[in-house]
Formats: C-alpha cells, sequence, structure tokens
C-alpha cells in the first residue's frame, strides 16, 4: 500500500526531508506533496459535493489534485506545524475538504451513526509534527476522524520522533 | 452583560445554520437587557472588526460548526490574526453545533475548545453543544426556525447564569447515544425515509446524479 505524504509546512529543513524520504522508502508508488505553493481553500460547508455535485468540490483549486492522490494511495501522512496545540489551518484545510470521499447517506457503525464512504478506499492517516502539541489531544482527534471515514490512525509523531512512524506504516 | 459573537462558519451568512442558531440564542440572551454583536468569518472584511472587539472586550462567544471533529479551518485561520489577552480575565464561551444527533459526536470537538482560551490568556466558560442540526439551511425558513427555537432558552439561562453549565448542556444536547432500540428502528425505516428525504433535497437543487456516484477512479 503506498504512502501520500502531504508536507504543509511553511519550511521544510533536512530532518524532515530525511524523513519523507524514509517513509516513501517503505512502499513503493509513495509521493511526497508540498502545499505550500498550491492554492487550497478552507471548506465553505455548502454541502454540495453531497446534495449537488455528488463527490466533487464545488471550489475549484488545486485540491482537486491531492483529492485524486488520496483515492490512489492508502496511507497518508501528514507533516503539519501547529497552532494552538492543534494541527495548522493548512492542514485542517486538507482534512475538511476531504469530505467528497463520503457520501450524504448514513448508517450505524458501533452505535453510532457514520456516513456511508463513497468508494473503496479507506485511506490510513498519520500525522508527523513540528511545534509544540497537546499530543494526547490530537492522537484522540486523529482516532475519531479516522472513525468518521472507517478507517484506521497510523498515530501521531512529534518531529523529533517521527522515525516511530516508519514501524507503524 | 456585552457579549461579542464570532460565527465561525464559513459559509455565507444567508445560509448558515450557526447564523440561525446565533440569532435565536442572542433572542433568549437580549430578554434581560443584555446585548450582543455578531461577526461573520465568512466575509473576510468583518475579520478586522471582529480581532478588534475580541482586543476591547472581556465577554467573547465563538459559535462553531462542528468539521472533521473540531473547529474548521477557517477559525484556525482567524485565531493566528489574534494576539493573547496582556491580562487574564476575558471569558470565552462557545457554541458547537453538528449534524449527527447524538452529543457523543461532539465531545472530541468539546474537548478541543476546553484547552483553546488559554493559548489566548483567556478562560473557559463553557461550551453549549447540540447536534441534529444539519437540516434548516435546506428547509424553508418557518420549519427551519423551529428546528433551532430552543436556543432561545438557552440564552436566557446564560443571561442569568454568565456561563454554560455541564449538567444544562447534557440535558440540552441529549441523547449522548441512540438507544439500541432506536438504532434498531432506524435501520428498519429511518435509514429509508432520510434517503428520500435526500434525494428529493438533491433533485430540488437540479442534481440529476445518485448521491453515491464515484466521478474519480479508484486506482
Amino acid at each position: 500500500m503506498s504512502i501520500l505524504v502531504l508536507n504543509t509546512l511553511s519550511e521544510s529543513n533536512d530532518e524532515v526531508l530525511d524523513l519523507q524520504n524514509q517513509i516513501c522508502m517503505q512502499s513503493e508508488g509513495s509521493e511526497v506533496v508540498y502545499t505550500k505553493e498550491m492554492k487550497i481553500s478552507h471548506c465553505i460547508g455548502c454541502n454540495y459535493c453531497w446534495l449537488k455535485t455528488p463527490g466533487i468540490c464545488t471550489i475549484k483549486d488545486d485540491y482537486e489534485i491531492i483529492f485524486k492522490k488520496i483515492l490512489k494511495h492508502g496511507k497518508i501522512v501528514f507533516i503539519t506545524d501547529t497552532k494552538f496545540g492543534f494541527v495548522s489551518y493548512q492542514t485542517k484545510n486538507l482534512i475538511d475538504r476531504i469530505l467528497p470521499i463520503a457520501t450524504m447517506y448514513l448508517h450505524f457503525v458501533d452505535g453510532q451513526m457514520r456516513h456511508v464512504p463513497r468508494y473503496d478506499v479507506r485511506p490510513q492517516m498519520g500525522i508527523i509534527y513540528t511545534g509544540k502539541a497537546e499530543h494526547a489531544y490530537l492522537e484522540k482527534w486523529l482516532d475519531r476522524v479516522t472513525l468518521n471515514f472507517e478507517s484506521t490512525s497510523i498515530g501521531v509523531f512529534a518531529l523529533e520522533e517521527g522515525r516511530g512512524i516508519l514501524s507503524c506504516i | 452583560m456585552h457579549l461579542v459573537i464570532i460565527n465561525a462558519s464559513p459559509r455565507v451568512e444567508s445560509k448558515s445554520n450557526t447564523a440561525r442558531i446565533i440569532s435565536t440564542f442572542v433572542k433568549g440572551f437580549e430578554k434581560s437587557g443584555n446585548t450582543a454583536e455578531i461577526w461573520h468569518l465568512s466575509d473576510k472584511k468583518q475579520w478586522f472588526k471582529a480581532k478588534e472587539l475580541y482586543e476591547k472586550n472581556c465577554n467573547i462567544l465563538f459559535a462553531i460548526p462542528l468539521y472533521v471533529e473540531c473547529v474548521p479551518g477557517i477559525m484556525l485561520e482567524f485565531l493566528e490574526t489574534l494576539q493573547p489577552k496582556k491580562e487574564f480575565g476575558t471569558k470565552m464561551s462557545f457554541i458547537l453545533q453538528g449534524g449527527f444527533a447524538e452529543a457523543s459526536q461532539l465531545r472530541c470537538g468539546e474537548e478541543y475548545l476546553e484547552i483553546l482560551p488559554s493559548y489566548f490568556n483567556c478562560e473557559y466558560n463553557g461550551t453549549l453543544i447540540k447536534g441534529d442540526n444539519f437540516a434548516p439551511a435546506w428547509l424553508p425558513d418557518k420549519i427551519a426556525n423551529k428546528f433551532v427555537s430552543n436556543y432561545e432558552q438557552m440564552g436566557r439561562i446564560f443571561a442569568v447564569k454568565g456561563t454554560f453549565s455541564k449538567e444544562e448542556v447534557n440535558k440540552f444536547a441529549a441523547p449522548e447515544y441512540f438507544s439500541e432500540k432506536e438504532i434498531r428502528k432506524h435501520k428498519r425505516i429511518g435509514g429509508k425515509i432520510q434517503k428520500l428525504i435526500f434525494r428529493y433535497i438533491s433533485r430540488k437543487n437540479g442534481c440529476r446524479k445518485p448521491l453515491d456516484d464515484k466521478p474519480y477512479s479508484v486506482e
């Protein structure tokens, strides 16, 4: 299963570049996308991807490139700055915009309501962050995020301990 | 009390469920002589004023739609424009609303909001959570207003107590989970009715594709 590394950092140092390479070496066909120079809006919450143009985001920007890659790779690793203990808004925008991967239809999974997935893919997700984070909260949040897409978390790692992700993917 | 309310929904005001909730909440809040003003982050021209009012006021309320288990990206971007308060004492309150009906779906977002004020040297002043708020934007005004009418009472209570108490919020946000009986009922009939409603809404909005269409290929 190939890995998509989404690097939203404002600056990538040697440590980041080295870790990215090692992640990509884990699986053939893996790739890194730097989103810093890409034009990616926040989700505007129009719900058109569910109710008007099923599966297609109404915002025409560079996110479509990323969305297609998300469908192609089985695993996604976000490399992100942190703000207020959480991921940066650039990273949150990438995750908010993933909604077309699910349909409007609802069903119950383990006693909670979930959206029925649109595709057969269930991308696993991991986070590597720089700066200070509410680490325990981020782990819990990523568990919940992936639960929504009927997937699982690869884990959350501070950059200094980023090599830990290699044994999880 | 004067309350500065910041609507963190990225959806335009006229279609924002959060905006509708805020207006109803404010009706109740202002009954006892309090005042409130509302600013919308969906309109970037309002960011400067919202920032300025955050700096000058000590009662701030963010009203937020839950986006993938936490606050939407647009709110995080706005927060980057704010500085921590020099003096402690500003109260930061929250209204967090979502589409799924169970309160348990909002708990992860609520947990982050409990942490967030500390990054701005502000005091956490409670979060009013509630789900089942997906429909109003797609309904005629009269029915949509009924959906959110119970927020008026919560506005009244907030005016009197000055905070959201956990006990009252939990009552307001119930059910935490659906019972097994309710889940069985949904599987039997509720899900089918929901599908018909979604299809009706989509057709009305000009959609001719099935809602589970797969426009992109998966390798």
